[in-house]
């Protein structure tokens, strides 16, 4: 197997399958968007992200399923059109087909587009892989007036069709039923397709050179791709003994074919096989299937240049003050549970085994709960960003968008495809950088892969959240969307400069897009991947944020000067020291203060961070700790009133987003920590203390993302690439913050 | 890199036509992994597509499937009116 397929690990949920070599294999492939990833999750009984965009499914997933006691090893392979790969994740597909020749292919096929799905379907046949079709989406074939002799097709393609309505779970049974009357057969009858005379005339005489080389596919189907100029093909055919004089008899006649035909090879046969492709769908169909005039009409508006673009803006706006505004009574439910009764219990539980005031309270109240609490509390914003984003991917709405974002894309020399991973980038950066495999060439991934971590990814959120929440009270949503919006031009800049200089081409890199059909967003999906999403990030707090809040906590304890362990200033402790060091070198930012360097310095290690040692560095020795204790049914009354209280402020800021009534002013009076944080920006800049935070969010929006999105960068791009992006973030955040401070003194803000 | 494509008389290209309505692609005009995605897609000689819109981007309907396409490419597709 080829390095770049990752690892089942890697699949969030399902686990990696030790031990489960003997297993038929069985590999569930389609064409993008035909509900390969659903049909997956139900065959597996395992949960993993669905998308709607073209070659959504990017890391490698395992399941495994029963039938009659006989075990299946089900591997989800990235959704192709075809299987000559152009991608690097469609090359993920046919490089498994080809090289470990699974024993059953599960081919998703789109029944509302039967010509479109039925290429791979066609092609898998033809290289005499066991098949079993899965024929999705019947329903929304059948209200489009399409009906389809199942009977008939299975015999024109030589495999069972099964139909299928993966969103609802419907025929699952019965195409696990099909994989294990499949494996039980005994060969696969590769499906003929006639090429045409001339093309047939170049076939026979490398079917005949290619017969020593059957184990590989049929010769037939190898001489076909030979001449269609499928370079994987080429390669392995090339490996064995007389490939080279194969190779060079195929170039031939593809000479021969191209002059007599005056069309490249892989034309005429790609032709002549949706010809047989329509016959086939005439022949097995009744069908009235257009698309559908309203999808047309909207389309059309979704799509145009500019009013496409003003929607794709205000749906942004939308989401971002969905994420930012309605959750905002939740974070501070959240917030008033952590620092009061969740810190007091625990002060109580510490006291109650008489530790109480030395280390361990420092460790568990200052070092975890200050630590994780203060990310924690950013769980409903994230959580609402998920869902948001879902609604997007499952609504089919992602390549409209991809489609207007295309010229402006182009502009900055990326393809328009690269949208896709750019927005991915604003959940997480990690993932983003592996989906620029959807992208067609090496130039494309590199310039995409240096510009995701520019992207604002949700953990960055929290920090703008925190800090505009006490400098920019009331445009809280104003800021977040100009963090965006500059996280978007940054990226397009950096691939505008990469791409004229280092990585500097001629070639215009083509866009076609498919549009996948709309659906309204399914709840379940939806829930799904916000929920898993979230949760994966509230495990990261529960480890990467648990153990940095310990090792700043360490830090802090750590007398430099006098002082004993765990009772030491804060200016006096390691962390102090470290942050000292640095500091000269961010008090061209307005960032004066030693503590906001150690924030930051903190937040190498993942963005989020930067808030809980914020938190960790400020809130120190005005916690709850101290305060007496309150009678235990106040601290109900924080917890179940205020949630109550939190859930109808979340319901009635929703229509504020839209621009309806208002939302409820805020009241709050700032707390000990908000206060000591503007107090200590306006020190660090001599009194510029808005434009100070201002200089700061953008720092954290520009630097390094996270050791998980370098460690990506490396896997994908090399350690060396790695470095050079690390090093240019941080050039990049640092010139971005100091402009943004004198640009803002000179204008005499702040 | 260009290719000769097959003269059909009345022959045009997909950015030019002059309403929007259902052509027939009758060639392509490129190379490389353009026309690997083309062929993959079905955006090949003999398929029928119907023009939704005409300018910039592109939006045609082929089969069950609506594509978007850039101008730039859409010059690259041979086309002529589909009579049905």
């Amino acid at each position: 197997m080829r390095s770049r397929v990752v690892p089942a690990a890697r699949c969030h949920s399902s686990p990696p399958l030790r031990g489960a070599g003997d297993f038929p294999v069985v590999a569930i492939t389609g064409s993008p968007n035909s509900g390969k990833t659903t049909l997956f999750n139900h065959l597996a009984g395992a949960r993993q992200l669905v998308g709607n965009w073209p070659g959504h499914t990017v890391e490698r997933c395992e399941g495994r399923f029963e039938v009659d006691d006989t075990s299946y090893r089900l591997v989800d392979l990235p959704g192709t059109f075809g299987l000559i790969a152009v991608s690097a994740d469609e090359e993920i597909t046919v490089d498994f087909l080809l090289d470990e020749r699974p024993d059953i292919v599960v081919t998703v096929a789109d029944a509302s587009n039967l010509d479109g799905s039925l290429h791979l379907v066609a092609q898998i046949a033809e290289a005499g892989l066991r098949q079993v079709i899965a024929l999705n989406m019947v329903d929304v074939a059948d209200r489009r007036g399409t009906r389809i002799d199942t009977d008939e097709l299975a015999r024109a393609l030589g495999a069972e069709v099964i139909p299928t309505m993966a969103r609802r779970g419907t025929g699952m049974l019965e195409v696990r039923r099909a994989v294990a009357s499949a494996a039980g057969s005994t060969v696969a009858v590769p499906v003929v397709i006639d090429y045409g005379r001339s093309l047939e005339r170049a076939i026979a005489p490398l079917v005949k050179a290619l017969a020593s080389h059957d184990g590989l596919a049929p010769p037939r189907w190898l001489a076909l791709q030979l001449l269609a100029g499928d370079e994987a093909v080429g390669r392995r055919v090339a490996a064995a003994t007389g490939g080279g004089r194969i190779l060079e008899a195929a170039a031939a006649a593809r000479a021969a074919v191209t002059a007599e035909t005056g069309e490249e090879p892989e034309l005429v046969i790609a032709e002549r096989r949706f010809a047989w492709i329509r016959s086939t769908v005439h022949r097995v169909s009744v069908s009235a299937n257009a698309t559908p005039r309203w999808r047309n009409r909207v389309d059309r508006v979704l799509t145009h240049r500019v009013v496409g673009l003003a929607a794709f803006l205000a749906i942004m706006w939308v989401v971002l003050r969905f994420t930012t505004d309605v959750t905002a009574p939740m974070v501070d439910w959240i917030g008033a549970v952590v620092r009061g009764p969740v810190s007091r219990w625990a002060a109580g539980l510490i006291g109650l085994v008489g530790l109480e005031g030395g280390w361990v309270e420092g460790l568990v109240i200052d070092g975890i709960l200050a630590g994780v609490g203060a990310v924690l509390v950013f769980v409903p914003v994230l959580g609402a960003l998920y869902l948001m984003l879902g609604m997007l991917e499952d609504s089919g709405y992602l390549a409209r968008a991809a489609t207007v974002m295309d010229r402006l894309m182009r502009a900055a020399g990326l393809p328009g495809k690269a949208f896709v991973p750019l927005v991915i980038g604003f959940g997480c950066n990690v993932p983003a950088i592996y989906a620029t495999r959807t992208l067609d060439t090496k130039r494309d991934r590199l310039l995409t892969g240096l510009a995701v971590p520019f992207m604002s990814c949700s953990a960055r959120l929290p920090v703008y959240v925190l800090l505009a929440g006490i400098f920019f009270a009331g445009n809280t949503g104003v800021v977040v969307f100009s963090m965006y919006l500059l996280g978007i031009v940054v990226a397009i800049l950096v691939a505008l400069i990469v791409g004229r200089t280092a990585l500097a081409e001629n070639d215009r890199v083509p866009f076609v897009m498919v549009l996948p059909d709309f659906r309204l967003p399914s709840a379940r999906v939806v829930w799904a991947s916000a929920r898993q999403r979230t949760w994966s990030m509230v495990r990261r707090a529960g480890t990467v944020i648990l153990s940095a809040s310990v090792v700043v906590w360490l830090l802090l304890s750590i007398p430099l000067g006098g002082g004993r362990f765990g009772d030491t200033a804060v200016a006096d402790s390691a962390f102090g020291g470290v942050s000292r060091l640095v500091s000269p070198a961010m008090r061209p930012l307005g960032l004066g203060e030693w503590e906001q360097s150690g924030a930051l310095l903190s937040g190498l290690i993942a963005k989020e961070v930067v808030v809980s040692t914020t938190a960790q560095l400020y809130g120190s020795g005005s916690d709850a700790a101290g305060q007496p204790s309150v009678a235990a049914d106040s601290d109900l009354n924080t917890i179940g009133g205020g949630f109550v209280r939190a859930l109808t402020a979340t319901v009635r800021a929703i229509p504020a987003l839209f621009g309806f009534g208002t939302p409820d002013p805020v009241d709050d009076a700032p707390t000990d920590l908000e206060s000591a944080i503007r107090e200590s920006f306006d020190t660090g800049s001599g009194g510029h203390g808005s434009l100070a935070a201002l200089a700061f969010i953008v720092f954290v929006l520009l630097y390094t993302p996270c050791v998980a999105a370098a460690g990506a960068l490396r896997h994908e791009f090399g350690t060396r690439l790695m470095w050079v992006s690390v090093t240019g973030q941080l050039v990049v955040a640092w010139l971005g913050a100091f402009v943004v401070y004198h640009g803002g003194l000179l204008a005499g803000l702040g | 890199m260009r290719r000769r494509h097959r003269r059909v008389v009345g022959s045009d290209r997909l950015d030019g036509v002059a309403s929007s309505g259902r052509v027939r692609v009758v060639g392509v005009a490129a190379g490389g992994s353009l026309v690997h995605r083309l062929a993959a897609i079905g955006l090949v000689p003999g398929a029928v597509v119907t023009v939704v819109r005409r300018r910039h981007p592109l939006l045609i309907s082929l089969g069950g499937a609506s594509l978007a396409i850039d101008r730039h490419t859409a010059r690259s597709i041979v086309v002529e009116a589909a009579v049905e």
